[in-house]
């Protein structure tokens, strides 16, 4: 009976409509980044060693930016408009495969976007490192994982745009905080406190050091551990809120 | 003793939300059963229980109390292969905007572990039978409503259920899409296939259904097959006089309702109460039908 695990089915779905939105997601979630990086880059003079800073960082923010966005607006559209979630459920599937098709695909295409920043990135600043590249990854898999979970936490609350856009501020905030082109050392130590708890600080600690090859045993494992906490602590979340909201 | 050879089987089924301002109880203890091969229709008026009950079918409504039982296995321990056997068509469409029709069928046949090789072969067919093959590769916005309804019963037939439970199949149609969703689906109850239905529609309840659950404020008013639901709370014939009234008909059971009042009237006394009406009234003779029964029993006010 069972050909294909059902997440899996979900994220065909998925796919049939993302081929049709390519342009739309590239330019969203890859060109725009680039284009800040590489203003900043011209614009400020950046040399070797403040551009191995930036990449990293933009890597983690753009994929879990684009994570929690696409969840925040995509996954909202089919719980409340389309209606998809609760058809899904009519043919078989349980809220655990929804849950986890919807955030696995946000935070996989998010990854990709993430990794073509790091590659055009690295290429227009002049410090392309796949080993780099390759160790900076798993960061910016587990950020853009808890950033899609995050937002899936909100939708499950939400019944409107309005009710989620309303996390725009929050998005630009941790943009500026979390470290992407500056240290978080230079802010408040109160504003410092707040970007730990979400996952773009952790993800671009971890990846950070990863992609300079520089990454201690100590550093991965704090970062890692927090990220996987994250993504346990709003799965259950999400899973709890969304099955009440699903199943009355 | 014979066994019970219900397909779905409802005790004692209750539902109440809790709310900040108290509880509702949506559903109060209901009891009925469906045979399997028949087509059952939930009739009542909004917020009468209908759709909660419909949702508890579907397992997206938890019973809070009672007990709800499809092909002898309650609702919330259905195994994955008897969830198969069923299918809804909702009563707000919730098909796939993102994808194409054909894409809807496929997409839906592979949640249910249907081979491709088989939605292959299914697609084009289902598409055929609900006249939508010239829209295979449209979007879902490209449609107009009725397609969008034919989609939707195509959709819920691609996993070929035992159970086709549908929430208001034919709302907002046209005459020409209502007549092809009637025959479709008087052709599946041919083939076996188990239909439980609500609907506004009375004419659509007496065509289709061989057995009507009348409902309100959560309780069932009372069931039966159509017929015997007209025989047993309307007499045979209705008269729709247009005001003024003539004096001097004979008195028999009346309801007025606004530009004009009912007379209902037996049988038998049928063609001497025509006669008696004057040549100069203006006035519709018609069978008591299903309409009759339901706001005799639900009431003429407006639900919103």
């Amino acid at each position: 009976m069972e050909r294909y695990p059902r997440p899996l089915i979900l994220a065909y779905r998925h796919s049939l409509t993302f081929m049709r939105r390519l342009p739309i997601f590239l330019g969203m979630y890859v060109l725009v980044p680039l284009i800040t990086l590489y203003g900043l880059h011209r614009g400020f003079k950046l040399d070797d060693t403040q551009a191995a800073f930036m990449v990293p960082g933009f890597m983690v923010n753009a994929a879990a930016s684009a994570a929690f966005i696409s969840t925040i607006y995509g996954s909202l559209m089919r719980l409340t408009m389309q209606g998809s979630y609760q058809s899904w459920l009519a043919a078989t599937l349980s809220v655990h495969h929804v849950l986890q098709a919807d955030v696995l695909w946000n935070a996989t295409r998010s990854t990709f976007a993430g990794l073509g920043i790091g590659i055009a990135g690295g290429w227009l600043m002049g410090n392309l490192s796949f080993m780099g590249l390759l160790f900076a990854m798993p960061g910016v898999i587990l950020a853009s994982l808890a950033a899609s979970l995050l937002g899936m936490v909100i939708v499950s609350r939400a019944y409107g745009f309005d009710d989620v856009s309303v996390y725009e501020p929050v998005i630009a905030a941790v943009f500026v905080f979390s470290g992407v082109f500056a240290p978080v050392t230079y802010y408040p130590e109160a504003v410092q406190w707040l970007m730990t708890l979400q996952p773009i600080y952790h993800g671009i600690m971890v990846s950070r050091p990863a992609y300079n090859l520089e990454l201690t045993w100590g550093v991965a494992f704090i970062h890692f551990s927090v990220l996987l906490a994250m993504c346990g602590v709003f799965y259950a979340l999400a899973y709890r809120l969304l099955s009440r909201r699903l199943i009355t | 003793m014979t066994a019970d050879k219900s397909l779905i089987v409802a005790q004692g089924l209750t539902k109440t939300y809790t709310a900040k301002s108290g509880d509702v109880m949506a559903v109060k203890g209901i009891d009925f059963k469906v045979m399997p091969g028949t087509c059952t229709g939930l009739l009542g008026p909004n917020g009468a229980g209908k759709s909660t009950t419909m949702g508890m079918l579907m397992g997206l409504t938890r019973p809070t109390e009672g007990t709800l039982t499809i092909f002898g296995t309650p609702t919330s321990e259905l195994t994955r292969e008897q969830r198969v056997r069923i299918s809804l068509v909702p009563q707000e469409d919730n098909l796939d905007p993102d994808l194409t029709v054909s894409e809807n069928l496929f997409v839906y046949g592979l949640f249910f572990g249907i081979a491709r090789s088989v939605l292959k072969d299914r697609v084009p067919q289902l598409l055929d039978y609900m006249q939508l093959t010239e829209k295979s590769g449209a979007r879902v916005s490209q449609l107009s409503g009725g397609m969008k309804r034919r989609l939707t019963i195509a959709r819920a037939l691609i996993n070929d259920p035992d159970l086709l439970i549908l929430d208001e199949p034919t709302t907002g149609l046209d005459p020409q899409a209502r007549v092809l969703i009637w025959q479709r689906l008087l052709e599946l109850k041919k083939t076996g296939k188990t239909l439980l239905l609500t609907t506004h529609y009375m004419d659509e309840a007496q065509r289709l259904c061989d057995q009507i659950i009348m409902i309100d404020h959560g309780d069932i008013l009372d069931e039966g097959t159509p017929r015997q639901l007209i025989k047993k709370h309307v007499p045979g014939h209705v008269f729709d006089m247009t005001k003024p009234i003539p004096k001097n008909l004979p008195l028999y059971e009346q309801e007025d309702v606004g530009d004009s009042v009912l007379f209902y009237v037996n049988d038998e006394d049928a063609v001497a109460f025509r006669k008696a009406i004057p040549e100069k009234a203006t006035y519709l003779h018609r069978p008591a039908n299903l309409e009759d029964v339901f706001l005799r029993l639900t009431g003429r006010r407006i639900r919103e």
